[in-house]
């Protein structure tokens, strides 16, 4: 039921995008994320896209395994190309009550999909990549200057990680759960959405108790062994930046910089199709008007 | 009720790269009263084919059959199912959620439709079987012991009164006093006509009460026979990580040395009586 979740689950392979350092692969994300927002045509959306798929390619990920995953953000990315669908501004196809439909409103939806997508798919592949274990070394490293402020920065990553190491346990624990329940006649397929809602409780109290319950005792076990927080604190593996990562560093920014061109030199979106759109729509027009 | 399955398969993560066979090609038939006790190391598929029994997991292949109907078929209700096979979790103290200990056990009733009234009769019963004082029923099931907790867990079960009652290491985390006491409470059970589906891994437990022993290894069942028959093969036994009660190799041992017992002997209880029977 829940193990069909894959975002931010890592997955074992032997690649060099595993391999990489996790800063460079936080750092490289960020850029691609940012990257994704620098442009509005269909040119860049291509590169971008050709760009992920070579580094999934690289990654040795399975790219179903990457789609599965999407499955639970597939409502927000609907949500959003409805939302634009019905509330853009431009050239109106059709007029309903509060609604509008544009040409506009649909170039954007299709945009807003396609960049969400390749947010989507590129954060995870940052997770699917990279052990949470090193995500949050990685993190703690980049932050580490804020410690100068006196922002607890080992200690938020300490948090960060034990909140990521959970996910899977608590997981695992809502579906044993879940099937306890089940099996003693709870309704949690019931088409009624009161019900369902009700049905929720005899799950979510025993799981809130136990990750209480595990809480104190990993609280217990850190005390058992001295922990005291990151100062003085020594670790087993050093990060150290190697060959591999200064030609990453060199590939992303060549694909920075490649976009940056890209979003300057091509013509927007908006101009390059509406027209062509705006005729589309005329000679289906037309072509209906004939028929009868 | 008659409970069979055929060729019954389960993978993890079915058509990926990390699928992984838990069970395999499982087929058997489980008649209407027995007492089974399922054995095999961690990881030998036996949680697994427990839920394929009781229709909390989708087999990848294969059938399995309550009185001769499919349960994965369209139309089967079931969760009317449920009501009749009852399967008690490992640790299923952790699955209590209610205020009140018998709020708690009258979960399951109510679900099968029962007026709160007929819940509380039905749970309050359960409770009295599992050996819970009145005393307790008002109270959080919180506050209570763990052996009590888990008393209440399978009173939560048994309170829908099932036909056949699956039970995964219902004695592991409990102190020998409540081992003894839940295992009791199975042969009571049993008994009283029901179909008891033991799983564990201590084979001393298993030996004591269950009738047929299906012995699990890496998805398959390895070994299916009476105790004393499956613990006869005991060198089997111990190259898949497993061994026969501790009795069982006194008695050999003392066969061995010339002394005529009888070495297929698996219970403490047994051995005791065999062993003065030489004395006198």
């Amino acid at each position: 039921m829940l193990k069909d979740i894959t975002l931010g689950q890592y997955y074992r392979a032997n690649s060099v995008i595993h391999s990489l350092d996790p800063r460079i692969k936080l750092v490289g994300s960020l850029v691609y994320m940012v990257s994704l927002f620098l442009f509005n045509n269909l040119i860049s959306y291509t590169a971008a896209a050709l760009f992920l798929f070579f580094i999934i390619g690289l990654s040795k990920v399975p790219l179903s395994f990457m789609l599965r995953g999407m499955k639970t953000v597939i409502f927000i990315m609907v949500f959003t190309v409805i939302y634009n669908v019905f509330m853009g501004t431009g050239t109106v196809i059709a007029e309903f009550w509060y609604f509008r439909i544009t040409y506009e409103g649909i170039l954007n939806a299709a945009c807003m999909f396609v960049r969400l997508f390749l947010l989507i798919v590129g954060s995870s592949l940052l997770t699917l990549t990279t052990t949470p274990n090193q995500l949050t070394d990685g993190l703690e490293s980049l932050f580490s200057p804020l410690k100068i402020f006196r922002v607890p920065v080992h200690e938020m990553a300490m948090m960060m990680s034990i909140a990521l190491r959970f996910i899977p346990i608590l997981m695992e624990e809502t579906d044993k759960i879940m099937k306890a329940q089940i099996a003693r006649g709870a309704d949690l397929e019931s088409k009624n959405i009161f019900v369902r809602v009700k049905g929720l409780l005899p799950i979510l109290v025993p799981l809130f108790i136990s990750a209480f319950r595990r809480a104190g005792d990993l609280a217990l076990a850190m005390e058992a062994r001295c922990y005291h927080g990151g100062k003085g604190r020594t670790r087993m593996r050093v990060m150290r930046l190697m060959i591999r990562d200064y030609i990453s560093i060199l590939i992303l920014a060549a694909y920075l910089a490649g976009m940056i061109l890209l979003g300057i030199r091509c013509k927007g979106f908006m101009e390059y199709l509406v027209p062509e759109l705006q005729c589309a729509a005329h000679v289906v027009k037309n072509w209906v008007i004939n028929l009868f | 009720m008659e409970l069979k399955c055929e060729k019954l398969t389960y993978e993890y993560d079915a058509g990926t790269s990390m699928a992984k066979r838990a069970v395999d090609e499982i087929s058997l038939t489980i008649p209407s009263g027995q007492f089974v006790g399922i054995v095999g190391h961690t990881g030998s598929g036996k949680t697994t084919f427990v839920q394929l029994l009781d229709g909390l997991l989708k087999p990848t292949a294969g059938v399995v059959s309550l009185d001769g109907v499919d349960i994965a078929s369209k139309g089967f209700d079931r969760r009317s199912m449920r009501s009749s096979v009852g399967i008690v979790f490992q640790y299923p103290e952790y699955q209590l959620f209610e205020s009140t200990v018998l709020k708690d056990v009258s979960f399951g009733p109510k679900n099968q439709g029962l007026t709160d009234e007929e819940a509380a009769k039905a749970a309050a019963e359960a409770l009295r079987k599992v050996g819970i004082e009145e005393e307790v029923f008002p109270s959080s099931p919180f506050e209570l012991s763990g052996g009590q907790r888990r008393r209440v867990a399978i009173a939560g079960v048994i309170a829908m009164e099932p036909k056949i009652l699956i039970l995964d290491e219902p004695t592991a985390g409990l102190d020998p006093a409540g081992r003894e006491e839940i295992l009791g409470l199975l042969s009571n059970l049993w008994k009283d006509g029901m179909t008891v589906i033991l799983v564990s891994h201590s084979m001393e437990d298993v030996a004591r009460y269950v009738e047929r022993i299906l012995v699990m290894d890496r998805g398959k069942i390895f070994l299916d026979g009476a105790p004393r028959e499956v613990f006869s093969h005991s060198e089997e036994l111990e190259a898949i990580g497993l061994a026969a009660p501790e009795v069982s190799y006194i008695l050999k041992a003392l066969k061995d040395a010339g002394i005529d017992v009888d070495p297929t002997i698996t219970t403490v209880e047994e051995a005791v009586k065999e062993i003065k029977r030489k004395l006198c």
